[in-house]
């Protein structure tokens, strides 16, 4: 059994505030405005229903992270539901939103479906891209070309001029610092 | 050959992964640097897993539908707390969403700034919460850092507003106290106002607590108690509420190397934030400011608040500070609001058994529900803890200090008198006298007893089914409530006598609790009993059905209270009567809208399928023989009372036209109805219905001053009892077992009737109409509501007034009374319902 570095997760569980907390927004904000379009918002109501989503997180994280109950990816859409479904209710006080509207209100909503494959490979991408400028140029392109892009080690050690074992070594702290980022984010 | 110190290869395999410690990290990487064989031995391992195999398939990039917004909201995002999260809140319907440009900042004045607002320089956000955004800003004529707090604008911020918030901020800039954060100035720019504040070093309580989890040490509760009354009490002179004392407005501040402070007692002091900004924010006219979990419950009822509504928050928050959780906690505002205004927390002294007698009961005084039930001031909070702190002081010292008179006094006695002797120096010291045994009825209880005899005390528990017996030295006694009660004990002192048996039957008398989750008049109140439970039901002029578990631990989410109301059931009409069956399975009522000509709709409530049947409506077709409402002239026709006769399957339903219709509780169709038969009487309509404890017949109470018996089986008015009271009958309850009935009137008078002769006997005592009336199962105690705002019960064979509460101010409208008559429902105009405890 193997175990991994603190994850990102279990920072938010010590102290939802700070370097792990603002980690987390920048991790997960593309996704959130990108599910927020899609249940068809104004700019306005997205902007509002985003915050409004984090507000919800900041406090519930550490509750979260600290005893999870099923997966990350359907409680951050039951959230994110919840969230939408007030919004409605709001508006449906303000008499702006229409019956028809809060009637579709499901228990989930299709334009919310992302196939876990499809939610892992975004939030890989995402950690990548974000954690890229934290290492080497060269270590990021070994690991880069050697795992994403799967050339053989020795082509890659030669093409970066780097040795054999530097190009094993980069995807090793790569991976390292991925997982720690997405342990217990990724089901 | 790699050595017994080389990795294994699933070692190395998982190392490749990125799994494993650090150390064991930096130890392979060491290990692969001076080992080539092991090196080697990379290249044929095939390390793969899901990540691997993902970060392989390029994925369709997500895309970022508003790229600027996302930019300008990261940085805001990333700043909230989760302080933030147990928002201010504001009635939605008030509240504006915040909008994401930074169009009140002025252009910067130097590059890297992020602009201007006044004459100070806004550097970067430090946090956003519900109020508005934080910014660091610095004062270049000054050369000092500042805060510089932006307030949210609501409601389009109207100059009259801003103007309002600006005065208030100015009124707390003016207030120099070292327990609130110091105000420098208070402005607007583009209509946006903002205060400048220091910047201040520490963190908030509320972040605080989130580090320590659980409870703090006894010292720092009694600092954090003491500096929050002290800022109040200098606010409160002034007559400035805060409105908003939670955790998240509490800061603590390092102290001065140089501010003496005495031992034990932490390094920091608390400051107030956001003095006054809730009220003037929050427009309290139209919604209720605060967060809900701190507010007092007049607040959350939208009455008008002084500086005690402070001292409750104060309450909750010295509460959670002393045992880590809040006193009243849930998942939505709307419950957690319920919660405050109607629900007893769990006692303090529960929750962190640990703490001393003095904070319990201080910090259970601080969250009385009524502001009477609360220290009258600020000054007297800070009286309390410094006497707490100071005897927490005395007690700290040597104890050859602290007892030397009673060293002094030992050394003064003969040596042979033992030590034993001080230690009873507590209690009188005399010839023993054989014990007497008291025994205690207290079953109605929810609160803690204490019997006290000089320093001694013994507790008396709530909850225990049966009596409590105790041995007790002879001499004089008191009891009295643990914690703050606005009820009154029936007994409170005593005498035991040596070797002398007693039973003493205590209740506290008085409200046990109340709600007022009704937004108009409550009309009518019942009670029914099913499976020892308690189920209160209440309806309204605010077309609002209201269930409600009087006697639950009022936290279990199991009896929360349950609603049907206009927005679920927009068909509701004002409601004015009401009935439950036994088994509280089934509520119906009805009632009427004076300015609309139509049917008189009666509704029913299957409660636990949570169903409403489909209505039948009174007059309809087919219902009423002969008669329909809409030919009574003016069609305007009230529901003013509904009965059930659960023996013969009935229900009865009268309205202020005259007629009384039967109904089949099962089927939920018409037997048929019968008019007042005379058509003056008819105008005068009925009042309101009770049914026989036979099932077979039902007493009317007319407005002509008369009461009818109507028997149920042919719908036909048997007997009538003419002038029966002067002017309007309003309310009619039958005895138990053929005894006979009793009545109300717009007169002010009760009569009791005999069964046989028709004679009266009169009960006089309420000072207008009497409303409504209600009597036990044995028929021995009658509780009467009146116009009068009080509530009396009555001892019927003797005529004698037992109690009498001043229950709902603008008159009651309703009362139920348990099957014992040991408690009681009331409701009234004030819109309360309140759950009484009646003397034994």
């Amino acid at each position: 059994m193997f175990t991994t570095p603190v994850s990102l997760l279990e920072r938010i569980r010590e102290a939802p505030v700070g370097d792990a907390w603002g980690k987390f927004v920048d991790l997960y904000s593309p996704l959130l405005f990108h599910w927020a379009n899609r249940l068809g918002l104004t700019e306005h109501d997205v902007a509002d229903l985003v915050q409004e989503v984090f507000t919800i997180l900041v406090a519930q994280m550490p509750q979260f992270a600290y005893k999870p109950e099923g997966s990350f990816r359907a409680w951050l859409k039951t959230v994110l539901l919840n969230a939408w479904r007030k919004q409605l209710a709001r508006r449906a006080m303000q008499r702006t939103a229409s019956d028809a509207e809060l009637n579709t209100l499901a228990d989930t909503d299709p334009r919310l479906e992302l196939e876990e494959a499809e939610y892992r490979q975004y939030l890989i991408a995402r950690a990548l891209a974000l954690m890229q400028q934290e290492f080497e140029p060269s270590t990021w392109k070994a690991c880069w070309e050697f795992v994403v892009n799967g050339r053989p080690a020795h082509e890659v050690a030669a093409e970066l001029g780097l040795s054999l074992n530097a190009v094993y070594l980069a995807k090793s702290r790569v991976l390292r610092r991925l997982r720690a980022d997405l342990n217990g984010l990724l089901d | 050959m790699p050595g017994c110190a080389c990795p294994s290869d699933v070692a190395l395999e998982a190392f490749l992964l990125g799994l494993g410690t650090e150390q064991e990290a930096t130890h392979h990487e060491q290990h692969l640097a001076e080992c080539p064989a092991c090196a080697a031995r990379l290249h044929s391992l095939r390390a793969e897993d899901a990540i691997v195999a993902t970060m392989r398939v390029s994925a369709a990039p997500i895309d970022s539908p508003y790229p600027d917004l996302m930019r300008s909201l990261i940085p805001l995002l990333k700043c909230l707390r989760s302080s933030d999260t147990t928002q201010t809140f504001l009635d939605p319907r008030t509240t504006q969403p915040c909008p994401f440009t930074f169009s009140f900042l002025a252009p910067p004045a130097r590059a890297g700034d992020m602009g201007q607002l006044g004459k100070f320089r806004v550097l970067e956000p430090l946090g956003a919460g519900g109020m508005g955004l934080v910014f660091h800003g610095y004062d270049e004529t000054l050369n000092r850092h500042l805060a510089i707090k932006v307030i949210k604008p609501e409601l389009g911020n109207a100059p009259a507003v801003v103007e309002r918030f600006l005065q208030e901020a100015r009124a707390i800039a003016a207030v120099e106290h070292r327990n609130i954060v110091a105000i420098y100035e208070a402005e607007a720019q583009n209509g946006i106002p903002y205060l400048v504040m220091p910047l201040l070093k520490g963190e908030s309580l509320e972040a605080y607590l989130h580090k320590v989890r659980g409870p703090l040490p006894l010292d720092e509760v009694l600092v954090v108690a003491r500096d929050t009354a002290r800022g109040l009490a200098a606010a409160h002179e002034r007559g400035l509420v805060h409105r908003d004392i939670k955790p998240g407005n509490l800061w603590l501040e390092q102290a001065d190397e140089n501010t003496p402070r005495m031992p034990n007692e932490p390094a920091w002091c608390v400051k107030i934030l956001d003095f006054g900004l809730a009220q003037t924010h929050g427009y309290h006219d139209e919604g209720v400011s605060g967060t809900p979990a701190y507010m007092a419950p007049e607040q959350v009822l939208g009455h008008p608040v002084d500086g005690r509504a402070d001292l409750f928050s104060l309450g909750c928050v010295l509460y959670r500070v002393a045992t880590g959780e809040s006193p009243f906690t849930g998942t939505d505002t709307m419950g957690v609001m319920i919660r405050v205004a109607t629900q007893q927390h769990c006692p303090v002294g529960e929750a962190n058994p640990a703490l001393p007698p003095d904070v319990v009961h201080l910090i259970e005084q601080l969250l009385a529900k009524r502001p009477e039930g609360r220290p009258p001031s600020a000054h007297e909070v800070i009286l309390a803890v410094e006497a707490i702190q100071q005897r927490r002081r005395d007690a700290a010292r040597p104890w050859l200090v602290r007892h030397g008179w009673i060293v002094a006094a030992l050394l003064g006695l003969a040596i042979g008198l033992g030590l034993w002797a001080w230690h009873r120096s507590t209690t009188p010291v005399g010839p023993t006298l054989e014990p007497g045994e008291v025994t205690f009825d207290y079953t109605d209880a929810d609160i803690p007893l204490q019997i006290l005899s000089g320093e001694r005390h013994w507790d008396l528990l709530p909850g225990q089914s049966q009596a409590q017996t105790f041995s007790l030295p002879p001499g004089d006694y008191a009891i009295r409530p643990t914690i703050e009660s606005p009820r009154q004990l029936t007994t409170d002192r005593f005498t035991v006598k040596p070797a002398e048996a007693q039973t003493i039957r205590l209740a506290l008398v008085g409200e046990i609790r109340h709600h007022q989750l009704h937004q108009g008049s409550v009309t009518a109140v019942t009670l029914a009993a099913p499976d020892n439970t308690l189920l209160a039901c209440s309806v309204g002029l605010d077309r609002h059905v209201c269930l409600w578990h009087p006697r639950e631990d009022q936290r279990d989410e199991r009896f929360a209270p349950r609603f049907l109301n206009q927005r679920t059931e927009p068909t509701f009409p004002p409601l004015r009567a009401l009935a439950l069956t036994r088994r509280g399975d089934r509520a119906i009522f009805a009632g009427g809208d004076v300015t609309q000509a139509t049917h008189t709709p009666v509704f029913v409530w299957e409660v636990e399928a949570d169903r409403r049947v489909p209505r039948p409506i009174v007059g309809a077709e087919g219902v009423v023989t002969g008669l329909a409402l809409a030919e009574d002239g003016e069609g305007k026709s009230l529901a003013t009372g509904v009965a059930i006769a659960e023996e013969s399957r009935k229900y009865l339903v009268a309205t202020s036209t005259g007629i009384v219709s039967v109904w089949n509780l099962q089927t939920n169709k018409g037997f048929g109805g019968r008019y007042l038969p005379e058509p003056e009487s008819r105008n005068l309509g009925i009042e309101g219905v009770a049914v026989s404890p036979t099932g077979t017949h039902a007493l009317v109470a007319c407005g002509d001053g008369s009461i009818r018996v109507l028997d149920l089986q042919l719908i036909l008015y048997q007997q009538k009892i003419d002038n029966a009271h002067q002017g309007r009958v309003l309310a009619v309850a039958y005895l138990p077992e053929g005894q006979g009935f009793v009545s109300a009137g717009e007169d002010g008078v009760i009569r009791i009737w005999d069964a046989r002769t028709r004679q009266a006997r009169e009960l006089r005592g309420h000072e207008r109409a009497v409303r409504c009336l209600a009597v036990d199962t044995a028929g021995t105690r009658l509780l009467s509501g009146g116009a009068d705002g009080t509530l009396r019960l009555w001892d019927l064979e003797s005529g004698k007034e037992l109690k009498r509460f001043a229950a709902h101010p603008r008159g009651v409208n309703g009362v139920a009374l348990t099957g014992d008559g040991r408690q009681a429902l009331s409701g009234g105009s004030d819109r309360f319902v309140r759950f009484w405890q009646l003397p034994n």
